[in-house]
């Protein structure tokens, strides 16, 4: 029982401080919005993995007229072809999840290690490192996405390691920053003096402190992946024609947006909703964790609190 | 401010040669010899693909081909299209004031609208401006701009009829284009303008002011901004390179001729020169106007250019 009331103790001048250190005008708020978010991002996950047996149809088959309008039998519409809009936005709703799923745990498998190995190592060997990272964040997303998709081909594994390489240097970058705060404190210099290695140190010291900014990092990515795979697919360099992703999907509606609306308004609501369910997690996660864990630094800083905003800003944040 | 200025301008030189180097090795990582690809179609003989590799310089070493690469890159020579056979650098240069325009157009959309609606929002937190503009700008850094163009087009071309939904006619076509592009943007601007805003406006240097009887507008323009913009340019430098980037997919759904449409039908074409030119000329750009904008920082912010931790 004492053990509690000390950290209680501890925890409670922070979250006292974090309306007036951190985000004045939205305390409460973002945390009710931040929960709904979590809570509806798990129910449409459950849809889409129920996509089989929610959809009303086969999302490659013709079930009716082409362009045919929204109605009882088919609540979105049909497509271009007559297929049912509803069926291939929850089909092509996996595809895509699971590219900017698999893309973001690729960027984060190289990304976090070289940033944390850097962030510890420091001197020349984390200095090259972090140059090297330079030049590719010196290049746009998406550009350094097509370099990729010009060396392999189209395709959606393509799509999968275009967008994780353009993602792992944003990682590597913010983790070199995290660790970096760490490491020059007492108790990792403690640990080093007791006799624990490098790979202990990282392990057990850093990363559990700096395991709250990875988490909002990772689901703002989520919507940054998102966006990144549908417009690969936008542009036509991801799946093949009768396969259904949202961002092909969308493309595949621009040709017929005067008379059929419709066919792209589904996929196009469907990414809205991922990125900005992504946006509030990360918002919701930043504003707990740093007020929760983060009792060891200053109150709330602002760099995890605006995790809706775009890579660029991480990266601005993570070079401050 | 100059050791500044001489400190930001050396550490981009081995940027870019850093990315040069990436650039280069884009055609050295694509499997297949490029004079095949160039050659295919016209039964080549061995003796016509030695031929040819030896002129593009193909069978030499691969640090002799970057440092002959580097040596044509610091002329300002970015190859010959493998497709219409003429400079990479004039197809670049024929296309860039469509990208330009959009961009700057966007850019435009971007400032004006980001900075209104942030600097209302954040001197005035919870008021019904605020919330409005937190909601449309939550909603604006989630909507996909390839969708959003799709809807301005139904709504001011389809539906009112007010804009052309295509094309490069007239001044009033890089309206939508603009719009399309630029309110992700203004919703980034407004979202961190605000958040500077309502923490500068609580600093102790703002409260002297104000209990000094400054009025608000002077309090704003002379005071608050001057502080709060500083994140807020450092993030539209590093925003630009989105532009360019964003303007791949618009230029394809508007019809425009520029830079994206240029990138994404070389890459249709597997015209390695032109994707290699391309790809680099929007690198120079955008580390260029990083340079730039980082040196506007440095004047603004005195703290900045002293290296201060912020």
């Amino acid at each position: 029982m004492v053990a509690v009331t000390v950290v209680e103790g501890v925890a409670a001048p922070a979250t006292v401080e974090a309306p007036t250190g951190g985000q004045p005008g939205r305390t409460g708020g973002g945390d009710r919005f931040g929960l709904i978010a979590c809570a509806v991002g798990v129910l449409l996950v459950l849809v889409l993995l129920l996509a089989p047996v929610l959809a009303p149809s086969d999302p490659t088959s013709i079930v009716g007229d082409a362009r045919g309008h929204p109605s009882a039998a088919h609540w979105f519409g049909l497509d271009a072809l007559g297929r049912d809009v509803l069926s291939r936005t929850l089909y092509g709703g996996r595809e895509t999840l699971v590219i900017a799923l698999l893309s973001t745990f690729f960027a984060a498998l190289v990304g976090v290690p070289l940033g944390m190995l850097a962030g510890y190592v420091g001197r020349w060997p984390g200095g090259v490192t972090m140059r090297v990272m330079d030049v590719f964040l010196a290049f746009p997303g998406l550009l350094l996405a097509l370099v990729i998709v010009t060396i392999r081909g189209p395709g959606t594994t393509t799509v999968v390691a275009a967008v994780a390489v353009s993602f792992a240097p944003v990682f590597a970058r913010v983790l070199y920053g995290a660790t970096q705060r760490v490491r020059n404190q007492e108790y990792v210099a403690a640990a080093r003096v007791v006799g624990c290695g490098p790979a202990r140190i990282l392990a057990r010291h850093v990363f559990p402190v700096i395991l709250p900014e990875l988490i909002v990092v990772l689901s703002s990515a989520i919507g940054w992946t998102t966006l990144l795979s549908a417009t690969l697919n936008f542009l036509g360099f991801g799946v093949r024609p009768p396969a259904p992703e949202w961002g092909a999907d969308l493309a595949a509606g621009l040709s017929h947006i005067s008379q059929a609306w419709w066919i792209s308004t589904a996929p196009g609501v469907a990414v809205t909703l991922v990125i900005l369910l992504a946006n509030l997690v990360g918002d919701h996660l930043g504003g707990r964790l740093t007020r929760g864990g983060g009792r060891r630094r200053r109150p709330a800083r602002r760099d995890t609190g605006d995790a809706g905003v775009p890579v660029a800003e991480a990266v601005a944040k993570a070079k401050e | 401010m100059l050791a500044y200025a001489l400190r930001r301008i050396v550490v981009s030189v081995p940027l870019l040669v850093g990315v040069s180097l990436l650039v280069f090795l884009i055609l050295r990582l694509i499997p297949g010899d490029p004079a095949q690809i160039l050659l295919f179609g016209a039964n080549p003989t061995p003796d016509m693909v030695a031929e040819l590799r030896h002129q593009l310089g193909l069978d030499q070493s691969a640090p002799a081909q970057y440092w002959l690469y580097a040596q044509r890159l610091v002329r300002g020579d970015l190859g010959y299209s493998y497709v219409t056979n003429s400079p990479v650098m004039s197809e670049i240069a024929a296309r860039l004031p469509y990208t330009i325009e959009l961009a700057l157009a966007a850019l435009g959309v971007a400032l004006v609208l980001g900075f209104v609606t942030g600097i209302l929002a954040g001197m005035w937190p919870g008021s019904v401006i605020d919330r409005i503009a937190t909601v449309v700008s939550v909603l604006g850094l989630a909507v996909p701009y390839f969708w959003l163009a799709q809807l301005l087009v139904l709504i001011f071309a389809v539906r009112l009829g007010w804009l052309p939904a295509l094309g490069l006619g007239g001044p009033t076509a890089i309206v939508l284009p603009a719009l399309s592009l630029g309110l992700g943007f203004a919703a980034i601007i407004t979202r961190l303008l605000r958040s500077s805003l309502i923490e500068v406006y609580q600093q102790p240097y703002l409260l002297v002011a104000r209990a000094k009887g400054m009025a608000p507008s002077r309090l704003l323009v002379r005071h608050a901004l001057r502080n709060a913009v500083g994140s807020v340019v450092t993030v539209i430098g590093l925003q630009i390179g989105n532009l360019f980037a964003g303007a791949v997919a618009i230029e394809i759904i508007f019809g425009r001729p520029g830079l994206g449409q240029y990138l994404v039908s070389s890459i249709q074409q597997k015209d390695i020169p032109a994707i290699q030119g391309v790809v680099l000329f929007v690198a120079v750009v955008y580390i260029g106007v990083n340079l730039l904008v980082d040196l506007a920082h440095g004047v603004l912010d005195p703290r900045v250019r002293l290296g201060w931790s912020r």
